[in-house]
């Protein structure tokens, strides 16, 4: 499309340009002009079955379909005269011969389509007095439901099975006012991107089952973020409602994503509101009694470890972080350990899997969100020689203290593990889960999850991104950058306790001298592109 | 694969049906006179309406993997005509026409006939599985309403006598 030519015409007596083939719909989004529309969707080919973006052109007599109707050069286009508004009128007024009025019982209210359309370009009222037509209510699959009944036939969810996910399950049956979107039966919609299709609904007839009645969506507060949930690193939205995550949703970026995600992603934030999810810390004294002050951390685990290196050699101390951690963690980490004077760095991550391929969408194989931000900050050697070097170290006993990260999502540590970290004399472990099973951790420490960071990651294709604080930690938990900084501070590397955007600033000349990055805030919402992605291809082959 | 779709596939799996060799060979020949698959769909239904003496999921699931569509996309297909035959409708399927000039000829009494005739409503097989009832719209021969069609034969100006006899003929 860059090559395309660009033509001349005009909306609303406005000067517009735009390469050829636009269709005029988009144009005009993208000249802030406001074409209301039910099926047209920017991810998906336009179908020109709703007739919601009915415009005037001087090419045509009658309105015509703006999403599929391609700018030309000299074509004027009217979006508010009274007939455009008199066809917008009859088309809400036959959209709403069918559908139910039950806003307040229905999920999408506040950010269904239809509601805003009709609010904004409706007739006032209807002429209907025949009974509506009933269609069904049931679940698609294991994800999403239908509620037959407010479905608008716009085909998004159909095409988006078709385009997208290549899957094909969804379909319109039966026709005319009895058409109903539906699966054929036995065949349910199970695919690893069927949450899209809640999205891009715009009604609420496809309601996705985990977030059904879990809250309105005009009390949610949305932060932008990436998802954690593999090295791909959609870009999301964290919907929060008193500091609780609800819902993620995908938040469009070309580069990544385009506007979808994958099911899987939209569970990351379960562990942070988990009940079993560790709150208090557990920090064994000399003397035996457990201390749960979260200020005694840092110098808890520092004399823990200053003590085994004071036994047994700086050597004796290895430190494990995790391909969950953001990049200022592993810095303030690395920077840490390089103090502590040991080599023994590693990072623990999750097994690769088999990469998944739709027809418009990739799940990497790599289910670590910043494995690559590990490798450029600890060194690749990190996170499979230096493991294995470390537990074997711990089982012949010449590494005696560790201080290990396990904020993996579902995941466990190794048995092999498990027995290793018994052996050892001074063990900290900042956890998500009640690590109770280990014999002996001298000091367990509650992990940050997802939503609670500030910082970013570097994702599978060599995008630096951001993650952003959507929900306050619970007031026991302090954030493991700063307990790694007040560490440094009694090895006097560190004179005060920074925030992450100050750590970015540190790292970004120290990991990317060539970027001249500056501040966190360069990244903006999209991220920056700071590795080729040829140079670095999916490591889907790394184990 | 989740418990969902596992037990219904197992479902499926018990009831499959196979094109025969001719059927194939038909539909072979289908392919060569469409663009693509999809433009090809109708007429292999028709095929499989007569393979398998109607279409239901099992039919269905067989056009699917015959032709490599998804089963939802010839679902949606199949459900937007009222034309194919159903699987489980009776061995003669009554398709009164109901549009207006058959009204105006006399529809109603057609299937009131019926309806007496046969126990059964429009829509409505008959216990022995021998005939369906079906009202439908136009079937385009409205110079010699009302009409009858009863699976793929047109019965033209009927009265309530020669439906009589017809329905005897079919015993």
């Amino acid at each position: 499309m860059s090559e395309a030519k660009l033509v001349k015409f005009k909306i609303n007596g406005q000067e517009i340009e735009a390469p050829a083939g636009t269709m005029v719909i988009k144009a005009a989004h993208e000249a802030g002009i406001d074409v209301p529309h039910f099926c047209y969707h920017p991810g998906l080919t336009p179908d020109g079955n709703c007739r919601m973006c009915l415009v005037e052109a001087s090419n045509a007599r009658k309105p015509v379909a703006s999403c599929v109707t391609p700018v030309a050069e000299g074509l004027e286009i009217t979006t508010d005269s009274d007939t455009v508004k008199e066809a917008r009128e009859g088309v809400l007024e036959l959209m709403l011969l069918n559908h139910p009025l039950d806003c307040p019982i229905c999920d999408k209210s506040g950010e269904c389509m239809l509601q805003d359309n009709v609010y904004d370009h409706g007739p006032d009222n209807s002429r209907m007095t025949e009974p509506k037509m009933m269609k069904p209510t049931k679940d698609l699959g294991s994800t999403v439901a239908l509620w037959g009944n407010r479905c608008i036939v716009c085909q998004r969810c159909t095409r988006f099975c078709e385009e997208v996910s290549g899957t094909g399950e969804l379909a319109i049956i039966h026709r005319g006012d009895s058409s109903v979107v539906d699966v054929f039966p036995g065949y349910p919609l199970e695919n690893d991107l069927s949450l899209n299709t809640v999205d891009i609904c715009p009604v609420g007839a496809l309601i996705s089952k985990d977030f059904l009645y879990e809250a309105r969506v005009w009390n949610m507060k949305d932060t932008p973020s990436i998802c954690t949930g593999c090295s791909k690193g959609c870009n999301v939205e964290i919907q929060q409602e008193r500091n609780q995550t609800r819902r993620i949703v995908p938040r469009h970026n070309p580069e990544v994503n385009d506007y979808w995600m994958c099911d899987e992603g939209r569970e990351v934030f379960k562990p942070a509101v988990s009940e079993d999810r560790l709150l208090d810390y557990q920090l064994r004294t000399a003397d035996g009694t457990i201390d749960t002050n979260p200020k005694n951390a840092a110098s808890a685990i520092f004399n823990g470890l200053n003590q085994v290196s004071a036994n047994h050699g700086t050597q004796a101390i290895a430190g494990i972080g995790s391909a969950f951690m953001s990049c200022e963690e592993l810095y303030v980490f690395k920077l840490l350990f390089d103090g502590l004077q040991t080599p023994h760095l590693g990072a623990f991550s999750r097994p690769q899997r088999e990469a998944k391929s739709f027809k418009q969408f990739e799940i990497p194989g790599d289910p670590n969100p910043n494995r690559l931000g590990v490798e450029r900050i600890l060194g690749r050697e990190a996170l499979e020689e230096n493991l294995e070097k470390i537990l074997s170290g711990i089982q012949n006993q010449s590494i005696r203290g560790a201080l290990i990260f396990d904020d993996l999502l579902d995941w466990d540590l190794p048995a092999e593990w498990q027995s290793a970290l018994s052996q050892l004399e001074f063990l900290a472990i900042f956890s998500l889960r009640d690590r109770t099973h280990l014999p002996q951790h001298s000091c367990l420490l509650p992990a940050t999850t997802f939503g609670e960071k500030d910082g970013s990651m570097l994702n599978g294709e060599g995008r630096l991104q951001r993650l952003r604080i959507a929900t306050q930690l619970p007031r026991t938990i302090r954030y493991e950058h700063e307990i790694l900084q007040q560490m440094q501070q009694e090895l006097g590397m560190r004179s005060k306790v920074v925030p992450p955007s100050a750590l970015f600033k540190e790292m970004g000349k120290a990991v990317w001298p060539q970027l001249e990055i500056s501040t966190i805030r360069e990244l903006g919402d999209q991220g920056i592109q700071v590795e080729s992605p040829t140079e670095n291809p999916q490591r889907a082959t790394v184990s | 694969m989740s418990a969902f779709q596992e037990i219904t596939q197992a479902a499926r799996e018990d009831e499959r049906v196979e094109f025969s060799a001719e059927a194939k060979k038909k539909i072979e020949w289908i392919y060569t006179r469409y663009p693509n698959r999809e433009a090809a769909l109708l007429p292999v239904l028709r095929v499989a309406e007569k393979e398998f003496d109607g279409i239901g999921a099992a039919a269905i699931d067989c056009i699917a993997r015959e032709m490599g569509l998804s089963p939802g996309y010839i679902y949606g297909v199949f459900t937007f005509y009222t034309h194919y035959k159903r699987a489980g409708e009776g061995k003669y399927v009554l398709q009164v026409c109901a549009t207006l000039p058959c009204a105006l000829r006399g529809c109603r009494d057609v299937v009131h006939h019926l309806e007496d005739k046969l126990g059964i409503k429009p829509g409505e097989t008959t216990e022995d599985g021998k005939f369906t009832l079906k009202k439908v719209e136009c079937l385009a021969s409205c110079d010699t309403a009302p009409v009858v069609q009863i699976n793929d034969d047109y019965h033209e100006n009927l009265t309530l006598e020669d439906l009589d006899k017809l329905l005897e003929s079919f015993e």
